[in-house]
């Protein structure tokens, strides 16, 4: 299992080690060790991509968006599922359909209509962008593990007097755990390091994402290399220390509530 | 317990989003009733010599608050207006390739009065100039040929190289051969679709003539009346290409190479000559190439065997981006503001300082006295004083170069013949409308 | 009536929210895109005048788009068979109990943090140098050329890269599949020898039945749109041979500046990826109920 965790991050190692060179050695030498450790691109990367107010920012998008993607697409996800009425059946296969809508289709109109109503000057409008591209694989996944839970609970509850709303907050909504944190890892990895929506959303450089900063370095005719790799592993630090946290103290426990 | 604690993180990180949603876009008055205005303005390789260069002009001119707006610097200054059209977040000043300008024409601020334009290379403001109006001001002159090597060359033939002796294709293939015999690889042809097509194939234009030539040429093009076959510059150069790939480093395997190995390679000293631009010089720099750049410097293409041909002697020269001023979403206050921000690039002291030294370019501007920092931008700017250089046809589609770059490529692979480079570039113009 | 009344407070409470952002984004900007198709805008003037169905004449006729998109249907097959097998298999060993599970999780699904873009740049620079580097010293042919500059070669080094990518993005959705199941079927499955492979074969793999179906109809869906990995490792090259619909919708748009015609092809990829997925769920499904 190591040999093949280690092959599959080869590009990762790769990245750190170039990242402690000296930008000559990596160009002349991008697979050998570094001949001597250096910090110097971490400290140039650091000082000159903002680090501290992009990862603020990166945090707050990432996490508003995966709290309203969760929240709501789980609803969604439980409505559509347990109550047959057409229109139900309409938004869900409009919805899984969307999925396969490339983006490029979309772009010039969304950005043109959020123009027209002077709304990307808003810090919230990539949260929302986020939420509406990001629900249906959310209402897709929901709705799959949701279709495995017993109908015979819900009816359970409804006798004991809950309604539809307390049913899905206090007995189903606790039962969808596992597929939460799934859709968690699936929606950070995604918005963590999006370029593209961040890039046609946010315009003032006190905006600026992880990705967009770490950009700034790669250039057409030129790329920073050592400076670009630092702040490659800066940026996924904090999502990797957050990951490791979250597995020991939240994700298994939930886990072996769920199961038994 | 802990769910709980993670539910009121969750809640707080939305509550500070919703906060700071609290501020606006792009502002029109900055702190203290100075005009605020937004720049997209930094080129490739410059991005922290523009930032600076952007607080320097804030500082020496109070009235104004320019922003800098980052850009996707791997693509075309041109797919990103499109899109800041579409969203309506329009820069107030923003560069571009100068062939582009023709396209946002309507859009943009007439800048023909202003005091700099006075100042301008007669080619320069040519390339700004749309119908009649000076649209755009370039940021710098940037210019293409062989990159020499001199120290290397000499080396290998044993005397002194005067790049003015390369008056002829055959000249430059004795040399090639002279430096060959001697162990060296004479060139680096590098396999890249925007270099070979806009930089290389660019000839097959530009060497028509003038502007009308060009163009009567292009018109037959699409008309599908032009014979490349018989064509003496299309010939000419596909003969110098040949040549080119004789001598090519990596003849072995043509196609191999990439902008890092190739310009890693002749940093090294490993190629007398490559087919580059000046450009280049910050890359070549950072792989170990003394700041000073003594020895290195750029000679033209030759196209034919004939010692009067003008074409043998004149380096392609152009604006490396345009500066434009937008006036669809700025009120006439961002855009005046706009306005002193080239004032300030190429009249003040420290603008020039960030044109030449900061940012290595080759001014375009008569009134700029500074020495041109960048070794390789030294050639251009002496031939620019000599009038040795000649100004690119401004009428090609926006991806000639992409498309027709990628044939020269599948030429240098050997997949494809003389003949099937014309009919390719025959078929590309047919489809253009 | 007071059952449909009820129905609509429902779903206004429970799928308003989303329901609203959707349509507000997705369904909106994607009918302004169908609008485009049957115009001359070409991305950038104030007027634009309707020319019926020109745009799609235009893209009927664009050899590039109908190569391309063959050349993005044997893409597809590659990366979603390989990246579902591979993500299957890490799962599986994943979810037993092995030691630094934490860790290696982790491990997995880090790279992935890296983007698409700046992902490519760092294959390319893998194929480009690093495996010609490792190539030359051990005088192995097949590495010595960059892969990039073959045809071929160039088209599986994309294909490796997806595959290497998307398998992480997989492996998460199949670890939950696998938690989800009883603890007691797991475990017989990893018990060494044929004892477990069979087991596996006959009672793990029909209860994943579910997540088969969601993950390739994901990885249906990405590889069709893989355009930054296109883009930033082979650019399409060489010589164009390996630019997939994708970016040939992109680049039609954007670099020759032909918008409605790009726009009408993204839209008929569409179309075409819209009928293979709804085929694959609607079969996957089936299978399913067949249990």
């Amino acid at each position: 299992m190591l040999v093949v965790l280690l092959a599959y991050i080869v590009p990762v190692l790769l990245v750190v080690s170039n990242s402690l060179k000296p930008e000559s050695d990596i160009l002349s030498d991008p697979l050998g060790p570094p001949p001597s450790v250096t910090l110097h691109n971490y400290v140039d990367a650091y000082q000159r991509m903002n680090f501290l107010g992009s990862f603020v920012n990166t945090l707050v998008i990432t996490v508003s968006s995966v709290v309203v993607i969760c929240l709501f697409g789980s609803m969604t996800a439980y409505f559509l599922t347990r109550v047959r009425w057409a229109p139900n059946q309409f938004v869900f296969y409009l919805m899984i359909v969307s999925m396969m809508v490339p983006f490029q289709v979309l772009m010039i109109p969304m950005i043109k209509i959020l123009g027209d109503l002077g709304l990307l000057n808003q810090n919230w409008i990539i949260v929302y962008v986020y939420f509406a591209s990001g629900v249906p694989m959310a209402v897709f996944l929901y709705a799959g593990f949701i279709r495995s839970i017993p109908r015979e609970l819900d009816e359970a509850a409804t006798l004991d007097g809950c309604n539809r709303v307390r049913t899905f907050f206090y007995v189903i909504f606790p039962l969808l755990r596992p597929i939460t944190i799934t859709i968690v890892v699936l929606d950070v990895l995604m918005f963590w390091s999006d370029f593209l929506m961040p890039f046609l959303v946010l315009r003032r450089p006190e905006q600026r994402t992880l990705t967009l900063s770490t950009m700034a370095f790669v250039q057409s005719h030129t790329t920073e290399y050592g400076p670009m790799m630092a702040a490659l592993i800066m940026s996924v630090i904090p999502v990797f220390l957050a990951y490791l946290f979250l597995q020991r103290h939240v994700i298994d426990g939930m886990v072996k509530g769920a199961v038994k | 317990m802990r769910r709980r604690e993670l539910i009121a993180l969750a809640a707080a990180t939305l509550l500070a989003g919703g906060c700071s949603a609290a501020g606006s876009g792009s502002p029109s008055s900055g702190a203290d009733g100075a005009v605020g205005f937004s720049g997209f303005v930094g080129g490739p390789g410059i991005l922290t010599q523009t930032e600076d260069a952007i607080k320097a002009f804030n500082k020496e001119n109070p009235r104004y608050e320019m922003t800098f707006v980052q850009g996707q610097l791997n693509q075309p200054p041109f797919q990103q207006l499109l899109t800041m059209y579409a969203s309506g977040n329009v820069p107030t000043i923003f560069i571009l390739d100068a062939p582009d300008l023709a396209k946002v024409a309507d859009k943009v601020v007439d800048l023909s009065d202003e005091k700099w334009v006075g100042e301008e290379y007669p080619w320069a403001r040519q390339q700004g100039t749309v119908g009649g109006k000076v649209l755009g001001a370039p940021q710098s002159a940037t210019g293409v040929g062989f990159l020499y090597n001199r120290k290397l060359i000499e080396a290998a033939t044993g005397g002194k190289f005067d790049p003015s002796t390369i008056k002829t294709r055959s000249d430059l293939a004795a040399l090639f051969a002279k430096i060959k015999k001697a162990g060296t690889a004479p060139l680096l042809v590098s396999p890249l679709s925007w270099s070979l097509g806009s930089h290389f194939l660019g000839k097959l234009y530009d060497a028509q003539g003038d502007d009308t030539a060009r163009a009567r040429f292009v018109s037959q093009l699409k008309a599908g009346s032009a014979d490349l076959a018989d064509n003496k510059v299309f010939n000419g150069l596909m003969d110098t290409l040949d040549l080119m790939l004789k001598y090519n480093l990596n003849a072995s395997k043509p196609i191999a190479g990439t902008i890092e190995t190739d310009g890693k390679a002749f940093a090294d000293g490993k190629a007398a000559f490559w087919f580059m631009g000046d450009f280049q010089w910050p890359m070549l720099q950072a792989m170990g190439v003394p700041a000073a750049g003594d020895g290195y410097g750029i000679i033209p293409v030759p196209i034919s065997d004939d010692s009067s041909d003008p074409w043998n002697h004149k380096i392609m020269a152009t604006s490396a981006f345009v500066m434009a001023i937008d006036k669809t979403v700025n009120t006439p206050a961002q855009q005046k503001a706009a306005k002193a921000y080239i004032d300030w690039y190429v009249q003040s002291a420290s603008g020039q300082d960030f044109m030449v030294n900061k940012a290595g370019g080759v001014p375009a501007y008569t009134n700029v006295k500074l020495p041109v920092s960048n070794p390789l931008g030294r050639s251009v700017a002496a031939a620019l004083a000599d009038n040795a250089t000649y100004s690119p046809y401004m009428g090609l589609p926006s991806d000639h170069g992409a498309v027709l770059g990628d044939v020269l490529v599948k030429y240098m692979a050997g997949k494809l013949d003389r003949a099937g480079v014309a009919k390719a570039i025959t078929g590309y113009w047919k489809s253009q409308k | 009536m007071s059952r449909q009344w009820r129905n609509l407070r429902g779903f206004l409470f429970f799928a308003g929210p989303s329901t609203f952002a959707f349509i507000s984004i997705t369904i909106v900007s994607f009918i302004g895109g169908v609008v485009l198709t049957f115009t001359n805008w070409n991305g950038l003037s104030n007027t634009l005048s309707f020319t019926g169905f020109d745009n799609y004449t235009a893209a009927i006729a664009d050899d590039q788009f109908w190569s391309s998109l063959w050349l993005t249907g044997r893409y597809v097959v590659a990366v979603v068979l390989l990246s579902n097998a591979f993500a299957f298999a890490i799962a599986y060993m994943l979810s037993g109990r092995i030691r630094f599970r934490g860790m290696l999780r982790a491990g997995f699904f880090t790279p992935n943090l890296i983007g698409g873009v700046v992902l490519g740049f760092i294959w390319y620079f893998i194929f480009s140098q690093g495996l010609v580097a490792v190539g030359t010293a051990l005088g192995v042919d097949l590495l010595s050329t960059s892969w990039l500059a073959s045809e071929t070669l160039a088209f599986w080094a994309l294909v490796i890269a997806t595959v290497w990518q998307m398998a992480g993005f997989l492996v998460i959705i199949y670890l939950a599949g696998l938690t989800a199941l009883p603890g007691d079927v797991l475990e017989a499955a990893s018990m060494d020898g044929a004892g477990g492979l069979r087991r596996l074969r006959s009672v793990v793999l029909p209860l994943m039945r579910p997540s088969f179906t969601i993950c390739v109809f994901l990885a249906i869906g990405r590889s069709f749109m893989t355009y930054d990995m296109n883009l930033t490792l082979t650019g399409g090259g060489p010589y164009g041979s390996t630019e997939l619909v994708a970016m040939h919708v992109y680049q039609k748009a954007f670099v020759s500046q032909q918008f409605g015609t790009g726009q009408t092809e993204a839209l008929l990829l569409f179309v075409i990826v819209a009928a293979i997925s709804v085929l694959q769920v609607s079969v996957g499904r089936r299978r399913e109920v067949e249990l």
